[in-house]
């Protein structure tokens, strides 16, 4: 779990990759529907996978009267952002468990859906005989 | 041949003598009173009979109804075995597995299930847990579907993709079918208690 700092240079480092997809300097690649993976390259070569996936999350349903808290359970979309130098895994970050990022990273992934959307139709449209 | 008066007196004296002070009255009498008793024996030998006929029949259904409980019961132990065994298999899920591998998984666990619980499928106490079951393995499917890989040979880019996926659906299919599992046996405890005897 980041602290409250680290929290806020991670949200930072979030919205400057937001920033960078929508100005098309990263090139993301779907690996499945859910999935996304950007190779960073040199100087500095890493791996940052961005994954959407549906999960169970408990919640408290309103109390009746006197009655015990009875727990609700339903679907949310979380987001796992993870970050991968060239041997293994340096960041993992779960939306389901540190919530404060779901916002930004599900804004990151719509975002990244997008624009692989776009380039597909760009695609398409560039197979159209002129 | 000529009537004499001895014999007019002869006749009067017959009719004049009471009817029960004959002979041939009294052994009619005694044939009739034991062909009576005869007739009642056999009634009460008929009635036992019956009874026993009747209580023999229902000793006869309640060892078939204790046999056919057996059977439940060696059924739905067998099936709970089955069931723990799958929820056994559901555990499975690692991180770093492959979507061929979770396919495969999910392939064999859900037929298996499917075809275990479809005949339990209209036991009122079950209804809940095997609707559960299958809305878990409807999850499951929709949420392997979501890791379908673009490239197969690129599937390793996001190693933990399929895990991350899946394990939540995975756990709920387990959970699913282990509170299924439970309420099975409970039912086995149920047909074990009566026998024949207490019936």
């Amino acid at each position: 779990m980041p602290t409250n700092a680290e929290s806020l240079a991670l949200q930072t480092y979030i919205s400057e990759v937001i920033i960078a997809t929508r100005d098309g300097k990263i090139n993301w690649k779907a690996v499945n529907p859910t999935t996304f993976v950007w190779e960073t390259g040199l100087p500095q070569s890493a791996r940052i996978i961005l994954q959407r996936v549906e999960r169970f999350v408990t919640y408290p349903l309103p109390r009746i009267g006197t009655a015990p808290q009875q727990m609700g359970q339903k679907k949310e979309l979380v987001h796992i952002f993870q970050a991968f130098d060239l041997k293994s895994s340096v960041l993992t970050l779960d939306s389901s468990v540190e919530t404060q990022f779901n916002d930004l990273l599900s804004a990151l992934f719509d975002l990244v859906q997008t624009r692989l959307s776009e380039k597909t139709l760009d695609f398409l449209k560039s197979t159209l005989p002129k | 041949m000529q009537v004499q008066p001895t014999d007019i007196q002869h006749v009067r004296e017959l009719l004049e003598t009471p009817f029960w002070k004959h002979v041939d009255f009294w052994i009619s009498t005694v044939i009739g009173i034991v062909g009576a008793f005869i007739a009642y024996g056999a009634y009460t030998q008929a009635q036992k009979a019956e009874k026993e006929a009747e209580k023999a029949k229902i000793e006869a259904e309640k060892a078939k109804q204790a046999a056919t409980g057996a059977g439940k019961t060696v059924k739905l132990q067998t099936v709970c075995i089955e069931l723990s065994e799958i929820a056994q298999a559901l555990a499975g899920v690692r991180p770093g597995m492959k979507f061929k591998d979770a396919k495969e998984l999910f392939n064999d666990t859900s037929g298996h299930l499917l075809r275990m619980i479809t005949p339990f499928a209209n036991q009122p106490d079950l209804r809940d847990a095997i609707a559960a079951v299958k809305t878990a393995i409807q999850d499951g499917h929709a949420s392997l579907r979501q890791v379908a890989p673009s490239d197969p040979t690129k599937e390793d880019e996001a190693p933990n993709a399929v895990y991350n996926a899946v394990e939540d659906k995975f756990t709920t299919m387990k959970f699913a079918v282990s509170e299924l599992t439970g309420l099975m046996e409970a039912q086995t405890y149920d047909f074990g208690r009566p026998d024949a005897d207490e019936r």
